[in-house]
């Protein structure tokens, strides 16, 4: 019974030093994002993202996740098949053609208020000695297709343990974490990286709290950049 | 034992970050939209093109009988199957109604629709 109350105390100890302890750095979505509670931004397009990670294919796997979190934060989302398709149509397949083109041109050709640029930074199955693991680091930037400021950005990466843990002996393990990593699916851990970069998006008309989500304090300071 | 274990876990939840439980209230029903798309975007064949479409279908008809709005894009992308397989009229109705249902597609399904009248 001793140890009980021991463990429960350690592990007290340990919830409270550890959960949140970012929660001082902790900006609002206004002080974050000021400039997208100036504009009525109703709808987005999300363009093929920009790939510099070594999976060719990321991108067009990135994109299956990426819709249904904005819809869930209220925003219109211009059906990505079809301006994917449009885009290929006109020559454009890779993220990296459209980094030059003015923002204001997604809003003459799909009608939408803004642009998601996503760059993919890492898209890695990564294997090590006794281990290994699978990373999705993604950088979102969305701008205003009226004015072509930067309306919202996030910095956002997530890794995935894929090693072998059972104590089997090395080889047994090594053979395991190979296995286990190149199974891992991407889809589960880009969705977890959309998750915490688009809950700090500010709502769009579609969700009950539109425009009244400036106060929350739910974005950290270190995972938004300067404009580039 | 148990009991510590349950105790911790109250405790994580009670502590863990706001940011992490910021789950906005879902309204819109997607269904297993994501996976089906990435498993033919993954391995495009007959059979995953068609569990796709399949998965729209039942998005569109869930949505309907639950009184929710059917999410952004599903009818337009079910209508881009419906016209690459040949079907203009039936793509030009779920053109139509991605476009009842969202006014910030206007500009996108007409370009759909005349697209699909040829």
């Amino acid at each position: 019974m001793i140890n009980t109350f021991k463990f429960i105390v350690l592990a007290v100890i340990i919830s409270l030093t550890t959960a949140c302890a970012t929660q001082s750095n902790l900006l609002s979505k206004q002080e974050a994002y000021p400039v997208m509670y100036d504009e009525d931004i109703n709808s987005i397009v999300v363009v093929p993202a920009i790939n510099h990670s070594t999976a060719a294919d990321a991108p067009i796997l990135y994109q299956t996740s990426v819709a249904e979190p904005l819809a869930y934060m209220g925003h219109y989302v211009m059906p990505i098949e079809v301006t994917t398709e449009l885009l290929h149509e006109q020559g454009v397949s890779d993220g990296e053609q459209l980094v030059d083109v003015p923002p204001q041109k997604f809003g003459d050709l799909f009608g939408a208020d803004a642009v998601l640029f996503v760059t993919i930074d890492k898209w890695d199955t990564n294997y090590y000695v006794v281990g290994g693991n699978v990373t999705v680091g993604l950088h979102y930037v969305l701008r205003s297709t009226a004015t072509g400021a930067q309306l919202w950005n996030y910095h956002s990466e997530q890794v995935v343990d894929t090693s072998d843990n059972s104590g089997n002996g090395l080889l047994v393990a090594l053979i395991a974490t190979a296995i286990k990593t190149a199974n891992q699916d991407y889809l589960p851990i880009a969705k977890r990286v959309n998750n915490i970069a688009i809950s700090t998006l500010p709502y769009g008309k579609y969700h009950p709290q539109s425009g009244k989500d400036g106060a929350l304090k739910v974005v950290p300071v270190n995972s938004i950049a300067a404009d580039h | 034992m148990k009991l510590a274990l349950s105790v911790v876990f109250l405790i994580s939840v009670l502590s863990g970050c706001a940011v992490n439980s910021n789950v906005p209230p879902t309204h819109f029903y997607f269904g297993s939209y994501a996976t089906t798309l990435y498993e033919y975007k993954k391995d495009p064949s007959e059979q995953t093109r068609n569990a796709h479409i399949a998965e729209l279908r039942r998005i569109i008809s869930y949505s309907g009988e639950h009184n929710l709005i059917t999410p952004p894009g599903i009818h337009a992308e079910l209508g881009q199957f419906l016209l690459k397989s040949g079907d203009q009229a039936a793509a030009i109705n779920e053109f139509k109604a991605e476009q009842s249902l969202y006014p910030e597609s206007e500009k996108l399904m007409s370009l759909m629709i005349d697209t699909a009248q040829g």
